[in-house]
């Protein structure tokens, strides 16, 4: 009974530290959001808007540019702010998004979302796969330092 | 009027000094070569401050074998290569601050209880051998932890990122970057004193550790380690588990080892996936020693008196080269050569002092004997 009650007590432990285990991975992985001002399809760029990314400082934007933004976890505020240009007032527009786990890039195409705000996430955030070229590897590349004392200096 | 009776341990000055000359030494170093680094006031806190947060966890996990009797654990490169292994895929993860911490962490846990246990066991059939046997279980593992990284990882183990992966396809490369994680544990309570960053959350955490220390020491467990420490004999004669005991003196430490790694690497932002771990072990002990423990004694005390003499000795030392003679190298080959001649100059210490009480112990029992 008492082996039991031990046992259970243990099991619980392992369990509890694996939930911990996973609950870490999700709130700690990494994402970039890019935040795209390129004319897509019919969506036309904007001429100049800020951004802010989970209450960061706005970011000026203009037509043509893209800003990179490294984020942990799954989900997001995004804050835009635009001049109008019938009215000249300004104008803004906070929204949610939520990144998929095995997403490492996305890009959110800002011209696509101001064109149609109601629209699934799906259409103007999407997958982006980084265009860097791996270097070319050298014999030199593959080696690794085993000497005991080169880690000296780091201490 | 006859005179009070003093009520204190009879200790000549001789006896004070050589009890305590490695801390006495490294007092007289760092006083002479404080001036002649030049550097401020506040620089010198900075460093000591950055790297007591860094090391605490590391030589405080030494404490626990000792207590148990087995020495000083050599065999903590152990945990640090488990440490270095969680911390190997949470990058390739890219699980990132202080969530990416505590998954290495987890991660490290199961593989430094494997490696803890079978260091345990080695030593149990090495008693009275322990530091040296541990020594060459931490050469003989970094030979495992080689293989498994070099090309187990890529080949075997999934590892995707490029970054991690040598051009080859399989095996870590040399530096592994730790820069999303950079300090998220120090600088998550920022605080500043005379214009120095003191690490309050990484001190938090050491002093979390070191009141572990103290209810531990208090337990059935602790008492335990305590009574193996002192007599193993005697300790198996009074029903305790001296073997179990000592296995779980060395599961503890290589456990603490492995969160002190992860800890040591988040400060520093590169891991040497080769390098890293493989000196870890024998400056963490350097370091106890200075604070004025024995192969035998050691205690919170001399942790942090050991971490700042010894450090600040680090800290100084290329400087004061530099200065004397115009080459920083001299002492960067002085910390090291330094590092070592601690370690000798205690264990013959301790040795010079056990013959000496056996000496006094059988004199004293001839003259009941007459």
């Amino acid at each position: 009974m008492k082996v039991t009650r031990k046992l259970f007590i243990r099991l619980g432990a392992v369990l509890v530290i694996i939930i911990l285990g996973v609950v870490m991975f999700f709130v700690g992985k990494q994402h970039t959001i890019l935040i795209d001002n390129f004319s897509s399809g019919d969506y036309r760029a904007l001429d100049e808007f800020w951004v802010s990314v989970d209450g960061s400082d706005y970011l000026d934007m203009s037509r043509m540019m893209r800003e990179q933004f490294v984020v942990m976890g799954q989900k997001h505020n995004i804050s835009l702010q635009w001049e109008d240009e019938a009215s000249g007032q300004m104008l803004a527009v906070s929204f949610n998004i939520s990144i998929p786990l095995n997403e490492d890039m996305m890009l959110l195409s800002v011209p696509t979302f101001m064109a149609d705000m109601n629209a699934p996430q799906s259409t103007w955030l999407t997958h982006f796969e980084s265009q860097a070229t791996p270097s070319s590897s050298s014999p030199e590349d593959n080696t690794v330092v085993l000497d005991d004392t080169a880690s000296f200096s780091s201490f | 009027m006859t005179k009070p009776e003093i009520n204190m341990k009879n200790i000549s000055v001789k006896e004070l000094i050589i009890n305590n000359i490695v801390p006495i030494l490294f007092i007289c170093i760092c006083a002479v070569g404080i001036p002649l680094s030049g550097y401020s006031g506040s620089y010198l806190l900075n460093e000591i401050l950055s790297r007591l947060g860094r090391n605490s966890f590391l030589v405080l996990s030494l404490l626990i074998p000792v207590m148990a009797g087995m020495g000083l654990n050599f065999g903590m490169t152990l945990g640090a290569m488990a440490g270095q292994i969680g911390l190997i895929f949470v990058s390739d993860w890219s699980v990132v601050g202080i969530p990416g911490m505590v998954l290495a962490a987890i991660i490290s846990t199961p593989i430094s209880i494997i490696l803890g246990y079978m260091c345990g066991t080695i030593l149990n059939h090495a008693k009275g051998r322990e530091m040296v046997t541990s020594y060459i279980i931490g050469f003989f593992m970094n030979g495992v932890y080689q293989l498994f990284v070099l090309y187990l990882m890529g080949s075997l183990i999934p590892i995707s990122s490029s970054e991690l992966i040598l051009p080859r396809g399989y095996g870590i490369r040399n530096t592994v970057n730790l820069e999303s994680m950079r300090k998220s544990l120090d600088n998550l309570i920022p605080f500043n004193i005379f214009g120095a960053s003191v690490p309050v959350a990484t001190l938090i955490l050491v002093a979390i550790f070191c009141l572990i220390i103290i209810w531990f020491r208090r337990t059935k467990l602790g008492q335990d380690m305590r009574a193996v420490g002192q007599d193993m004999e005697v300790a198996r004669q009074a029903g305790i588990k001296v073997e179990r005991t000592r296995v779980l003196s060395i599961i503890l430490s290589t456990v603490f080892a492995g969160y002190g790694m992860i800890i040591y690497l988040q400060n520093i932002g590169t891991l040497n996936t080769y390098n890293s771990h493989s000196q870890i072990g024998m400056f963490s002990i350097a370091a106890l020693l200075v604070g004025g423990a024995s192969v035998d004694k050691a205690n919170i005390r001399n942790v942090f008196i050991g971490i700042i003499l010894f450090h600040l000795m680090f800290t100084i030392a290329p400087t004061v080269g530099r200065n004397l003679i115009g080459e920083a190298q001299l002492g960067e080959y002085f910390r090291v050569f330094v590092s070592y001649g601690v370690i000798t100059l205690a264990l013959v210490l301790y040795e010079m002092r056990k013959r000496r009480a056996e000496r006094i112990a059988l004199e004293k029992g001839e003259e009941v004997a007459v």
